[in-house]
Formats: C-alpha cells, structure tokens, sequence
C-alpha cells in the first residue's frame, strides 16, 4: 500500500506513533515505518534499551536523532527487550536504507492480549493521512 | 497565550535547566536567557571523549549534556539563548522537523534583518556572509518539543578550541573561518544587552503576543530536583562511543586523523 508516496507493509502490525511491529511467536520485531523515516530525515543515532530492559505500551523507550534533533520512540505494547539490532546502533542510516529490514528491537510479549490494540495497515495509513493534512495546512 | 521569560545571568545549571523543567511544569514558553558564566553544553548523543575534560577542569569550564540535539557548543556571556516550549500537540508545532526549524527560526532571522545583518538557515544553523552566527538544535521533553538556539554576539575562538580534544590550532582556524559573530560583522557597539529587545518584539509578533511573566517557583524547584540527574557522572559519560569527529559548522567536519591527542 502506497499513500502520497509513503510505503506501508500489508503483513504487519502498526503503533499510532509510527512504528512497526513484526509478530514472530512470543515476540514481536518493532521498527520504524516509512512515512516517520522520511518525515524525520537522515538519521544519525539511535538510543535504545537494554536486553532484559522493560518497554511500556505508549512510553518513549528510545530516541532517534535527525539532524540535530531528538525525537522519542514509543512502545507498542508492554515487554521485555530480549535482542537490539546491532546493526541499526552501528550505523542507524540504514533505518533510512531499508526501514522494513532495519528492526530495531526484539521483545518478549508480556501481555499478548495488547497484540489486538495495534492497529492494521489500513488504519495506521489513515493517521498517516491525517498527519499529512496537518502537514499540509 | 505562550508565556515569555527573560532570564539574564543564569548560572549554568540554571542556564539549561530551566528549559528542561518547563515541560515537567506543562508550560509553553519562550525563555530568552544569558549565562554569567563559561560552561560546555553537548548534545543528548554527543561523545564526551571528544572533550577535552583535563582542559575543562583546569579553567573550571563545567560540562553539561542537555536532552535535545546538536554537538557540542561553548556557551558564555556574549551569547543570546532561546528556547521555545511547546506541546507537540500545539497547532504551531510543524510535524516535519525540516518545517520546524524553519518556522520557528524565522523570529531570530528578522533580528538578525533588523540589525542590517542577512541570515539564512543552513541546515538548521543560521548562516551570514558564509559563516555560522547562530546554531540550533532540539528534541522532544516529556510531551512538549523544544528548540533551542543561541545568536553569537562575541566568541571566545581560542577557549573553544581548546575544550576539544583535538589539534586546537586546526580547530580555531577551522571556526575562524566558519564562525562568525555580530561584533565581527558590525562592530564592537553591538552586545547582547541591546539584541534581546528586538529578539523579543519579533518573537512577540511572530506568535501574536506573548505572556510576559516572573518564572512560576515551581519551575525553579523542578529544575533544582533535575540538576540531581543532570550532574551525575553517568549521565554525563552516557554516550562514549560515537564518531570521532567534530563538526566545525555543517559541511566542515574535523575527524581523529587530525587530532595530536
């Protein structure tokens, strides 16, 4: 699915505050979609939790920063970071390269029943609509 | 309306704490501020292996890392700071960060144009004739945004090559040449005394009208309770490997094959 030119993967699961999420069993994989990539610019790091470190379902866990700029990354549920992707704290660009490979967490699902709170691919396209509105205005 | 706080001759704690306690307090704010003294501010994912800490304790420079972006800057009296607070949910607040820059810079562009000086945003700093006059930066605290910048009224080019820890002659001549001030394109007349009003009557026109008010106590408790965090050697060392470079102004970056250290 394409909207004005920001892609959105039909397979997976999407956060209100632009992450991703891959389900892979008890865990999921989360990263940072399209749309909030090219939003934010190239990005320079990423600041992430530990393993074994607690996320929370709409809490910030993680920054990135994009040109002199600090932005947040919120949780989609609440978990247990059990892998951080060394490769995106390496050289966080390829979050800009290939936001679809580049994950940026593993978790452990604490409660699986917030899996069903994620939004579809269809209804996160229409926050992003409406950001683009905003943007627009 | 946006509150608007004109603070001069801040300690440095004060000096950056301040703007970090206005989203704790829920509070959207300018705070237009000035330091009574020399200190070091790095950014939230600066490398502090790329100070010279020896150099800084020696000439009692403290160093302070703040939440938002940016490198690292040497903050003294002869600069003018500013900082908008803003909930990120306020209708001002452009979501793309390229907007924001330029929309909330547009108040320093038109001091910068009141005083005979033409700026333009060069990747989110502030450039005349060729040279960086003002730098900026910003992040999200709590669930407000803040961008924060200085305008160089004097610069002291030779301590701030020293606080690296790298070639210091290299470095100087490097922000010699890439760095400029208002007294060096307009004279020695100019001081940041006389630049705040006209800072403050843009900014007032930009956001029609601005709250003129005394900093709430709370504001200072809060910021009192955070220096907690904010002095401690972990928080300060939190980010120890990043690139080994400096960059001078965009475009001229110095990396560790230059260093003597």
């Amino acid at each position: 699915m394409n909207v004005e030119g920001y892609e959105i993967k039909e397979d997976l699961l999407y956060h209100k505050e632009h992450t991703w999420i891959k389900k892979e069993g008890e865990h999921i994989l989360i990263g940072i979609t399209d749309f909030a990539q090219k939003l934010a610019g190239d990005i320079t790091y990423v600041d992430l939790p530990s393993e074994g470190d607690e996320i929370i379902k709409d809490k910030p866990f993680g920054t990135i920063e994009t040109g002199k700029w600090v932005g947040k990354l919120y949780g989609p549920v609440d978990g247990e970071v059990v892998e951080i992707n060394s490769d995106v704290t390496d050289d966080a660009t390829v979050i800009n390269r290939k936001p679809w490979e580049a994950w940026v967490l593993k978790v452990k699902v604490k409660n699986p029943g917030q899996i069903n709170e994620l939004l579809q691919p269809g209804a996160y396209a229409n926050v992003m609509r409406d950001k683009l509105k905003e943007i627009k205005k | 309306m946006i509150k608007l706080y004109i603070l001069n001759s801040l300690d440095w704690h004060a000096d950056q704490l301040i703007y970090h306690s206005l989203p704790l307090n829920s509070i959207e704010a300018l705070f237009i501020h000035t330091t009574s003294m020399p200190y070091v501010c790095i950014g939230y994912n600066y490398d502090i292996d790329l100070i010279d800490k020896n150099y800084c304790k020696k000439n009692k420079i403290p160093i302070f890392r703040r939440e938002i972006g940016g490198g690292c800057v040497y903050l003294d009296s002869e600069q003018l700071l500013y900082h908008i607070v803003l909930n990120r949910e306020n209708k001002l607040v452009p979501y793309k960060k390229e907007e924001l820059f330029k929309k909330f810079l547009i108040p320093v562009l038109d001091t910068l144009e009141d005083i005979g000086l033409s700026g333009r945003i060069v990747n989110r700093d502030i450039f005349v004739n060729g040279k960086k006059i003002s730098g900026n930066g910003g992040g999200e605290i709590e669930d407000f945004i803040v961008l924060g910048g200085n305008i160089i009224v004097d610069f002291d080019y030779e301590r701030c090559a020293n606080i690296f820890n790298f070639d210091k002659s290299k470095l100087y001549e490097a922000m010699k040449k890439n760095i400029t001030t208002v007294r060096n394109e307009l004279g020695k007349g100019w001081n940041v005394e006389l630049l705040i009003p006209i800072l403050v009557e843009n900014f007032k026109n930009f956001f029609c009208g601005l709250e003129v008010e005394k900093l709430p106590k709370e504001v200072m408790n809060i910021a009192n309770e955070l220096k907690k965090k904010y002095i401690k050697k972990r928080w300060l060392e939190r980010k120890r490997n990043g690139k080994k470079e400096i960059k001078v102004v965009e475009g001229v970056v110095l990396n560790a094959s230059t260093s003597n250290n």
